[in-house]
């Protein structure tokens, strides 16, 4: 027992002493690939508590080799900018101008649920208000706003999605008071189908927001009924 | 740069040890073969008595030996390994003792192949790496 106590201990320190070696952006956003060190440390570190006719540098040798390669390997990312593409990649805008980035959220492995999510958890409720919104490389979401006039009080409204990936989402038709055949026609007048539509919303004065797959996002109007109540 | 020129400090030690290392096992186990080569050529002299002073020497040699490396095997070496080095050399005299000189035979070349393959695993290779 007292031998799993002293290697444990040891453990601790050492672990400490490689964290803190490299570096305090460990502890804070992570890019993926330091994630995955931290988490290959942490593996390797119970190797020597847990086992104690093992020698101790079977766990030492490891979470060293990998500090020190980390700390290296960051160094050669700050000097070079095609390193730090290959481990970090780079930051890709996924709402601009034209709306939702189809092409982006691919080369992301992003559905829009997963994005609708993001945006919300950065406070923006309303895809519409944003101009730009960025996917860093640690997976953090950063938004540009749209310029609002400031003499037109904000409304305050809660988008309700549609459609999502090019399918209904037919709870959320039937709550905003509307029909697929309706949203279906207001859709065609921009000449798409709804399978091209990669999202859609509407607010509760009858608002439509599409981001097509293609091509540039739109709004539109939508008669609803039950007076926008969700 | 001065936790670079550190990083680079720290892999040029482990990288050291690990060349020590793997001198050190392979110059034990090299010690460890040649003196059971010793034990194998006094026991295959004559298999009907292998209990003879050639045979007691070079174990007793080889034992003697290993008592002294031991402690050093077990830092670099997983345990259960040391201890079942212990096991055969004291198998392959306990076999001479009592003249079983057949199986003091097999004993000594299965030992032998052995060393050879805790070797093999003690440096990168194609067994140990894939």
């Amino acid at each position: 027992m007292l031998v799993v106590f002293i290697k444990s201990l040891a453990v601790f320190f050492l672990v400490l002493i490689a964290v803190r070696f490299m570096g305090k952006r460990q502890l804070g956003e992570m890019q993926p690939f330091e994630l995955v060190i931290m988490l290959v440390i942490a593996e390797v570190a119970c190797i020597p508590m847990n086992d104690p006719y093992i020698p101790f540098y079977y766990g030492v040798i490891p979470i060293v080799t990998l500090a020190v390669t980390q700390v290296i390997v960051s160094f050669i990312a700050r000097k070079s900018v095609i390193v730090r593409r290959l481990l970090s990649g780079r930051a890709l805008i996924a709402i601009d101008a034209d709306g939702i980035n189809y092409e982006n959220m691919k080369k992301m492995n992003l559905n829009v649920n997963d994005l609708i999510e993001a945006v919300r958890s950065a406070g923006y409720v309303d895809i519409s208000q944003i101009k730009y919104a960025i996917i860093e490389t640690n997976g953090k979401l950063c938004v540009v706003e749209k310029e609002n006039d400031p003499m037109q009080p904000a409304q305050a409204y809660l988008p309700l999605p549609l459609i999502i990936d090019g399918k209904f989402s037919s709870d959320n038709v039937k709550l905003a008071g509307t029909t697929e055949p309706a949203l279906t026609k207001a859709i065609r007048k921009n000449s798409l189908s709804v399978r091209e539509v990669l999202y859609a919303d509407i607010r509760q004065d009858g608002t439509l927001y599409v981001s097509p797959k293609k091509g540039k996002c739109f709004t539109g109007k939508l008669s609803i009924t039950g007076g926008g109540n969700w | 740069m001065k936790k670079l020129i550190a990083a680079l400090i720290v892999l040029g030690i482990v990288g050291f040890a690990c060349v020590w290392e793997i001198l050190f096992l392979k110059n034990t186990f090299d010690t460890a073969i040649e003196k059971l080569e010793k034990v194998d050529d006094a026991v295959s002299f004559d298999i009907e008595n292998v209990n003879n002073i050639q045979a007691m020497q070079a174990i007793d040699g080889l034992t003697t030996w290993w008592g002294e490396r031991r402690m050093l095997a077990m830092g670099l070496l997983n345990h259960a390994q040391v201890k079942n080095i212990d096991d055969r050399l004291a198998m392959i005299q306990r076999q001479i003792e009592i003249n079983a000189g057949a199986d003091a035979a097999v004993t000594v070349r299965a030992t032998m192949r052995m060393f050879e393959d805790l070797y093999y695993d003690s440096y990168p290779g194609f067994s140990n790496l894939f």
